[in-house]
């Protein structure tokens, strides 16, 4: 496998979205060809990505003319126009061969066809922030939570009041809720020249039984919905 | 005047470092009735809440510093932080 390929991104529609993934791609050490047919949009990425090319994307013949042959994943954010996102995946897997194409949703139908097409990836970023903004209102404690499965979860937690001051044997969160703490995310307190407070935020992987919990730390656990519930009400 | 805040600066920093943020938090209140919106006393205190992810309390000590000084970067980079998150 051609490993520098790995490295090679394409980002076609660069909105809001397309701009922040390319940007942070590009920020990561990937190597970003951004497209758009706006003249705006590519002036505004020009100084942030490797290439950044001005041209309409449903034109099968330049695609081919760009060099995505080099392109490993496509990301395809063209806002809500679904004629056009459509014709650009089929190009991007039947044509072109891109092996990891990720496209952006506007709704489920739009989805399904993306699907047929063969688009690996099929994302709704809108609808992914309302529900991590909506999980976070209902349940402020939880900073954070990743589906693995329709039963069970990792959640990032912040430590209740009662495991303050313990160890994690002592607290012995398997045995009382049935879940595992796989790491602990904390900042440590720091300071500086005149006595200015700072810290360094540090993440404890696999913590040890005789690790000490302290305020402010975040427990990272995995384990079955129903029981990870269970914590939150602590 | 100047020694004495510099005193709570340093028994606050004190209780912050041996992770006693409750006493550490006590310390600067008490020094911000004396020094009231006094920017060092603000801004670790809001470094305190932070660490400890109270971050309403947080964004109050940083805001509080920034109504009076708009260019404390510090206090602006840690806001904006917290607001992003």
């Amino acid at each position: 496998m051609d490993k520098k390929k790995e490295h090679v991104y394409a980002v076609i529609g660069l909105g809001n979205f397309g701009n922040a993934v390319a940007t942070l791609l590009s920020e990561k050490g990937m190597e970003i060809l951004a497209i758009d047919e706006d003249e705006n949009k590519v002036e505004n990425i020009v100084n942030k990505v490797a290439h950044a090319v001005q041209m309409n994307a449903t034109n099968e013949q330049s695609l081919k003319e760009i060099g995505m042959e080099d392109v490993h994943t496509a990301i395809v954010s063209v806002g809500d126009d679904i004629a056009s996102s459509l014709l650009i995946c089929t190009y991007l897997k039947d044509t072109l061969k891109i092996k990891h194409v990720i496209a952006k949703a506007t709704d489920q139908k739009h989805a399904r066809v993306l699907e047929k097409i063969g688009v690996d990836r099929i994302i709704f970023p809108e609808y992914e922030s309302a529900k991590r903004l909506a999980d976070s209102l209902v349940s402020p404690n939880i900073f954070d939570m990743i589906e693995l499965s329709d039963k069970h979860n990792i959640v990032e937690i912040k430590a209740p009041s009662s495991f303050f001051g313990r160890t994690l044997e002592e607290i012995d969160i398997r045995k009382r809720f049935d879940v595992n703490i796989i790491a602990i995310k904390r900042n440590v307190p720091t300071a500086k020249d005149g006595f200015m407070n700072d810290f360094e935020e540090t993440t404890i992987i696999s913590p040890s039984p005789k690790e000490q919990i302290v305020e402010g730390d975040v427990l990272v656990m995995i384990g079955l919905k129903e029981h990870l519930e269970n914590i939150e009400k602590i | 005047m100047q020694e004495e805040k510099e005193k709570v600066l340093e028994s606050g920093s004190f209780y912050f470092l041996n992770q006693q943020f409750k006493m550490a938090i006590k310390i600067y209140r008490k020094g911000l009735k004396e020094y009231e919106n006094d920017a060092d006393l603000l801004f670790n205190l809001g470094i305190v809440y932070e660490s400890i992810n109270d971050t309403e309390h947080a964004k109050e000590c940083f805001k509080k510093i920034l109504e009076k000084d708009k260019n404390h970067e510090q206090a602006r980079k840690h806001l904006e932080k917290i607001i992003k998150t």
